[in-house]
């Protein structure tokens, strides 16, 4: 009986061989999955080592011939050896990414430090320790991890420790981390910066300039004269990416009405993009009064526009021509797009200067005038910064009665038009600034509020007079509120629309002259409360206000003119060195030159023509398998014929 | 010099079989298809990307054309590669021609290698047979080449080790369909094995025959990478090299 049980437990052996080995595959699936050892795991794991081991007791005598073999032997061997090998190759790439060494191999040098993470590294004073907090294994974690190599590698004065918050939950609630996404902490002393969201390179470099730029810079952006809004990020023609850039960079932009406040002082650097209506007078007396104490002008002038302020300009010693820049060569034109009139700037066209230093990447302008230095200009010194290739031109005729535009040697400039100059004033009694005549200015207010009424109504100018009824008279609609509203909005920057709806306004104007009365006597005639404070527009004011009491002059004043404003709006800022032609400015302006460099940023717009999808879709589908097809063709028909 | 004839008459004879050149013509359909729908979709974007300017500067070739087709065309590899390694050995056993080879003067490290240089050769020719798609960017855009390159050696590089684990799974069996199915899907479960945990420190992530490209076709090459796929294909080619060795002596 013992021996019939034997011989079939023999016989079926087998059985307990192949059910130990998948017990044992079982078991491995039970590790993986749960990593653990669970009730699961240690039932199936010891179910394999019984299984198994009564298969080697039963079938011993088999398996003991089996392995003597040679077959056995040598193929064991040959399985270690296999085994020893991807033991080798396993540990040369533990190795490997422990020790790990990156190329570069993109010609924007993507994964290499910009030149501005590197001036804002050589520009720290004292080492800085970062915390990274980051989920261990995270993608955040694993890229901040390659980017945060580079910088320690480049400065000994970074210094990187990665943080798991989950596994170390004390240190971080110690800094209140709460982003499940992930927080770097700067510290330099006790002075502690946060990042949280963004963890590029862009991101990084900013925060680093943060901490070693120290005080806040004070741009201020005029307003008041028709320019777009340095608020609106949405549209084209808005700047608010710029301004969100310069934001970022630890400058405070203030909107400035110089009209009615006149220029602060405190403001590092004033900003005039696109100005669309004539600065008065008093303003522009203003404007040099600031210059000549030392201030820091950019002045961004569109093609046809605010004709005085343009000829004003010729004070800082910089011509602003009545022209447009046209550049008919195909490498200075825009791919894709096929308009000289958008016109492309690259290294040859940069003048050597701070501001165009490192740029590597061209310039788009769009609809730009040309601006250029009037040599012998006394008490300016004047710096050509950018400039056009030969094969462009200054338009002059704009209207178009000349027919299709071309060059006109002798009348226009062709070839090398200059299109942004810097104006530094050596001496600033050469701007020669005088204290505004009041009566001046009311003339130049009347016949602005005659412009915008004549604009808004579609007549001539000459038509509005001062006993002009906007509705009966001007033929306009029945709101004249609105045409009330406009023209204080076009020449002060306040709508007080509602007001007047609402008839807060005492005696709202009836006729042309009631406006210009109004806004000429100033002081309380258009008082409205508007919440808080009563808007009230004081010319008389205004006008003391242009050139201070206390003008002190001094030598260091600098007025940058550039002939297009539209490189710097939310549409072409991204194109090239555009933004970083604007902040450079700016940064050189305000003397922060570690902030000066080519910033890590790209976008390639791609347009085919439908010739070119043909063309892609005939290679594509129809030539290249074609061809290889007709090969394997021949291939049968040859070893047919063989 | 011996692994070098084998490597000429293993590319001559694919160049010289019907099959090879289909395998070309399925890879060029295949791979033609993702540059063509992906370059046109890249195009549409862009032109509706210039109205918005946040989009319009985050849009670029690198990141949203060429690094996603490098990444699509992975799966195509996966796929082409067992076709050209099947028959490597297992035709050899079919015709019975193994015999002949063991007993050449030639070691079986050559054998080993010369056919894996052959395949590898061809796998090579067929990546030069796609140089109209990056021409043709050149023609209408301004491509980063590094990203260029690097997509390349990382599609070259991948290649060669599928077509040397092939290679291996060839040298078990005569069969060439046991010889086409096992690689594929064992390339197939190395490829999607980082899903079952796409921490990059895990195992898993490590082991994944595709997150080893993540960073080369972005144009950053890694020694870690390069030291991972040179491991692979130098594991199978030695575990090849054993089995054929191990005939010598059966």
């Amino acid at each position: 009986m013992n021996n019939k049980l034997f011989d079939t437990l023999l016989r079926w052996s087998w059985v307990f061989g192949v059910l130990g080995f998948l017990s044992l595959v079982v078991t491995a699936s039970l590790v993986f999955v749960f990593r653990e050892q669970t009730q699961y795991v240690t039932g199936f794991g010891t179910a394999t080592i019984v299984l198994l081991i009564a298969y080697v007791a039963l079938d011993r005598e088999r398996l003991g011939d089996a392995m003597s073999s040679r077959g056995f032997i040598y193929g064991s061997g040959s399985t270690l050896m296999v085994i020893m090998a991807t033991g080798i190759a396993v540990f040369g790439y533990v190795l490997a990414d422990q020790h790990d060494e990156t190329w570069d191999l993109t010609q924007s040098k993507q994964f290499t430090l910009s030149d501005q993470s590197k001036s804002a590294l050589d520009a720290l004073e004292q080492p800085v320790e970062i915390l990274a907090f980051f989920q261990d294994g995270s993608q955040n974690q694993r890229e901040f991890r390659d980017l945060s190599r580079r910088y320690e590698d480049y400065s000994k004065r970074i210094s990187v420790r990665f943080i798991d918050p989950l596994a170390k939950p004390l240190q971080a609630e110690r800094h209140k981390i709460t982003n499940a996404y992930g927080t770097v902490l700067l510290r330099v002393g006790d002075d502690e910066r946060r990042m949280e969201g963004k963890f590029d390179e862009d991101a990084l470099t900013r925060e680093l300039l943060l901490m070693s730029a120290g005080a806040e810079h004070k741009i201020c952006w005029s307003l008041g004269h028709g320019e777009p809004d340095p608020d609106d990020e949405q549209t084209q023609r808005g700047f608010g990416n710029i301004v969100l850039k310069l934001e970022d960079l630890n400058y405070q932009v203030d909107k400035t009405f110089v009209m009615t406040g006149g220029i602060d002082r405190n403001c590092e650097v004033l900003v005039v993009a696109n100005p669309i209506i004539e600065w008065f007078p008093f303003e522009r007396e203003s404007l040099a009064a600031y210059v000549a104490e030392g201030g820091q002008v950019l002045m961004m002038l569109d093609v046809e526009m605010v004709p005085e302020l343009s000829e004003e300009m010729a004070r800082y010693g910089v011509q602003v021509g009545n022209d447009l820049v046209l550049d008919a060569s195909p490498e200075n034109m825009l791919s894709g797009v096929q308009d000289p009139s958008m016109v492309v700037l690259s290294g040859d066209n940069f003048f050597p200067h701070p501001i165009t230093k490192n740029m590597s990447a061209a310039i788009v302008l769009g609809l730009a005038r040309s601006v250029g230095p009037i040599p012998g200009t006394e008490g300016v010194a004047l710096m050509n910064v950018l400039e056009t290739g030969d094969q462009a031109w200054a338009e002059t005729d704009l209207s178009g009665k000349d027919g299709e535009p071309a060059p006109n040697p002798g009348v226009e400039t062709i070839g090398k038009v200059p299109v942004m100059v810097v104006s530094e004033v050596k001496d600033p009694a050469a701007l020669e600034v005088a204290r505004p005549d009041t009566g001046e200015e009311e003339k130049a207010i009347a016949n602005r509020v005659r412009e915008l009424l004549s604009y808004r109504y579609g007549v001539e100018a000459s038509a509005v007079k001062r006993t002009s009824r906007l509705v009966e008279d001007l033929k306009g609609d029945d709101d004249d509120l609105i045409a009330i509203d406009e023209a204080l909005t076009q020449l002060f920057g306040v709508s007080i629309y509602g007001e007047l709806q609402e008839g807060k306004v005492p005696d709202p104007p009836k006729t042309v002259g009631d406006i210009i009365d109004r806004v000429v006597e100033g002081k309380g005639r258009f008082a409205v409360n508007t919440g808080a404070d009563p808007t009230q527009i004081d010319l008389d004011g205004a006008v003391a206000k242009a050139v201070p009491e206390d003008f002190a002059p001094k030598a260091g004043g600098r007025i940058v003119v550039v002939g297009d404003s539209d490189f710097a709006n939310n549409q072409l800022m991204k194109w090239g060195n555009n933004k970083d032609l604007f902040l450079n400015t700016i940064a050189w302006m305000v003397d922060e030159e570690e902030q000066i460099g080519e910033r890590p940023e790209a976008g390639d717009s791609l347009e085919i023509s439908v010739l070119g999808t043909l063309t892609l879709f005939l290679i594509t589908f129809i030539l290249a398998p074609g061809a290889s097809l007709m090969f394997a063709l021949i291939a049968v028909l040859r070893r047919r014929w063989l | 010099m011996n692994m070098l004839h084998i490597a000429w008459r293993e590319l001559r004879a694919i160049l010289q079989s019907a099959m090879g050149w289909l395998v070309l013509a399925g890879f060029l359909l295949l791979t033609g298809f993702f540059w063509h729908r992906m370059l046109l979709f890249y195009v549409e974007q862009s032109t509706n990307m210039v109205f918005n300017p946040y989009g319009a500067a985050n849009m670029n070739l690198s990141d949203h054309f060429l690094v996603p087709y490098f990444e699509n065309t992975q799966i195509v590899l996966v796929m082409i590669c067992p076709a050209l390694s099947m028959r490597l050995f297992s035709e050899e056993y079919k015709q019975r021609t193994m015999e002949l080879l063991l007993s050449s003067p030639i070691s079986t490290a050559e054998i080993v290698l010369g056919k894996w240089l052959g395949a590898t050769g061809f796998y090579a020719f067929m990546l030069l047979c796609t140089a109209h798609y990056p021409a043709s960017l050149y023609y209408w855009g301004n491509p980063e080449p590094g990203v260029l390159m690097g997509g390349y050696l990382g599609m070259l590089v991948m290649g060669a080790a599928l077509i040397a684990m092939g290679l291996f799974f060839s040298a078990m069996t005569n069969n060439q369909v046991v010889a086409l199915v096992l690689p594929f899907t064992t390339g197939l479960v190395l490829f999607v094995l980082w899903w079952w945990d796409d921490n990059p420190e895990s195992i898993a992530y490590k082991m994944a025959i595709s997150t080893h490209l993540q960073d080369l076709v972005r144009g950053q090459l890694r020694m870690s990478d390069l030291v991972y796929y040179a491991g692979f294909t130098s594991v199978f080619l030695f575990a090849a090299h054993q089995r054929i060795e191990s005939l010598r002596w059966r």
